[in-house]
């Protein structure tokens, strides 16, 4: 981030390499919808393009740039009102998902296509769980940060991040008893 | 921020699999994505490289940079000392006249007495102005409070003998009645005219409000004027008792005795004619008949009826109060 705000163009083509998957799947993961996402994705790093002049590394820049995606998503879902959307949307990606993950298992390996149905099965319910659960697990998960930086992410208390950590936990662990 | 971890910190069995559907999963941002923030990366790269000033004047402010906090800060002080500054300046300003009063006494020793109490007052106690404005007073200005203690001291007695008074109507409650408020201030309200043991515990309690020293008052005057006195205030039917007499009413020693002290006259009587020695005999009290023999008083003084206290004491007693005035009438 220091060098591209030296000037060095390659520095962030590197940096953005580095987190591109980790953004994009914890938008695509929470919205659910590949375009809206997309959108997202670049707003996200056009803005860290432009705060790279002032930028000053107080915490780690993962927990910035996923600070950046996360507001970026409320904002969207304040906006387009997707919170309510959210599930349907979500739910024909999924559903389009599981889909074609089970289309495929039937051509596939008998192995392959087992894991590939377990694959599908995470992601619808990772889909079932409530958004402020799924962000959280999400960040912890996709995003690799600590329950500090969830909460500091989410704007809310250590405690608040730390139950709803657990709480999707346990609902994941439910819905994927059968996949155990 | 970082350096805060738990047990839910750790990856466990199900953040694993989400890690290994995810990386399963080819799905990512289309190349145009990715092919305009790499534009934009390098405009704005371009950009910074040939107006840096400009970019740097451009750029707003983190949400979490800390110099709104100096801001507010700093509004809070300075609207903090606006305020100060203006009531400093909306105050009221003081009355002159709130100076301490090193010449109260004389103020009560030189006013005509009819007047002298109340002007005094008046200069001791702070302007009600003052009091709304809520400005202290003097440091060695006499307030209301220590005012009102003081008269409070002075006032006990006579209140009591006040309402012994009212107990006991044919002993004078018709004049005690009409007594003023405060004895304490050294003047007959309805004559108008000073009475001197009123004026001496007025002048004592002024000198133990202000600490200066009581000025000469008509108590320490000769017997011969504090008589001339009594017997003005005698002869208006408005007139309250003297202090002694009043004191010698309502069986107060101490105070008898500091009256005596202070130079009273014995010869003071009621309306009347009843000195204090005949107000003790009636009342059957010798210790304070004997107080007042000592100090001069005549046990053949009649009242206005002819009532002495030796004829007095031989009529109801007690014998020992009637040996005491038998010896001392005749030496």
């Amino acid at each position: 981030m220091l060098r591209f705000a030296a000037g060095d163009v390659q520095a962030f083509e590197q940096l953005y390499r580095r987190h591109e998957l980790r953004v994009w799947r914890y938008l695509q993961r929470n919205l659910g919808n590949r375009a809206i996402s997309d959108e997202l994705m670049q707003d996200v790093w056009f803005s860290v393009a432009r705060a790279a002049s002032g930028y000053q590394p107080s915490a780690r820049f993962t927990t910035w740039l996923l600070t950046l995606a996360h507001n970026r998503l409320v904002d969207a879902w304040r906006a387009t009102r997707h919170k309510e959307r959210a599930a349907a949307v979500a739910g024909s990606d999924a559903l389009s998902l599981v889909e074609q993950l089970a289309a495929d298992s039937r051509t596939e390996p008998p192995e392959r296509a087992q894991s590939q149905q377990h694959v599908a099965a995470v992601f619808a319910a990772i889909e079932q769980l409530p958004p402020e659960q799924r962000q959280a697990f999400l960040l912890h998960a996709e995003g690799e940060l600590t329950l500090a930086e969830i909460a500091r992410v989410t704007s809310t208390s250590f405690e608040t991040a730390k139950s709803r950590l657990r709480y999707a936990r346990s609902k994941l662990r439910q819905l994927l008893q059968e996949y155990a | 921020m970082s350096g805060v971890h738990s047990d839910e910190d750790r990856p466990d069995e199900l953040t694993e699999r989400y890690r290994a559907a995810s990386a399963a999963d080819p799905a990512g941002p289309s190349d145009a994505v990715r092919n305009s923030i790499f534009a934009y990366a390098r405009t704005v790269a371009a950009d910074s490289a040939t107006h840096p000033v400009a970019t740097a004047a451009r750029r707003r402010p983190a949400a979490n940079d800390y110099s709104w906090r100096i801001s507010a800060a700093a509004s809070v002080v300075v609207a903090g000392f606006a305020t100060l500054l203006a009531w400093h300046l909306h105050a009221p300003t003081r009355v002159p006249e709130q100076k301490p009063n090193a010449s109260s006494s004389q103020v009560a020793a030189h006013h005509p007495p009819a007047t002298a109490p109340t002007v005094s007052a008046e200069r001791l106690e702070p302007s009600p102005v003052d009091r709304q404005a809520g400005t202290a007073p003097a440091p060695n200005s006499v307030t209301t409070r220590s005012r009102q203690r003081a008269n409070v001291t002075a006032e006990a007695p006579l209140q009591a003998h006040n309402e012994a008074a009212y107990l006991e109507p044919e002993s004078g409650g018709v004049m005690n009645s009409q007594a003023p408020a405060e004895p304490a201030a050294g003047f007959v309200a309805h004559s108008g005219k000073p009475d001197p043991s009123a004026l001496a515990a007025g002048s004592k309690v002024e000198s133990r409000a202000t600490g200066a020293p009581a000025a000469p008052s008509a108590a320490l005057a000769p017997p011969s004027a504090q008589a001339d006195t009594a017997a003005s205030a005698r002869s208006s039917n408005m007139a309250p008792n003297p202090a002694l007499v009043a004191a010698a009413e309502s069986g107060n020693r101490e105070l008898v005795d500091q009256l005596l002290r202070n130079g009273i006259s014995t010869e003071q009587t009621d309306a009347r004619g009843r000195t204090a020695l005949l107000i003790a005999t009636l009342r059957g009290d010798t210790t304070m008949a004997r107080r007042l023999l000592a100090a001069g008083a005549r046990a053949d003084a009649a009242d206005d009826s002819g009532d002495t206290p030796l004829a007095a004491a031989r009529r109801q007693g007690p014998p020992e109060l009637a040996r005491l005035l038998e010896s001392a009438s005749h030496p």
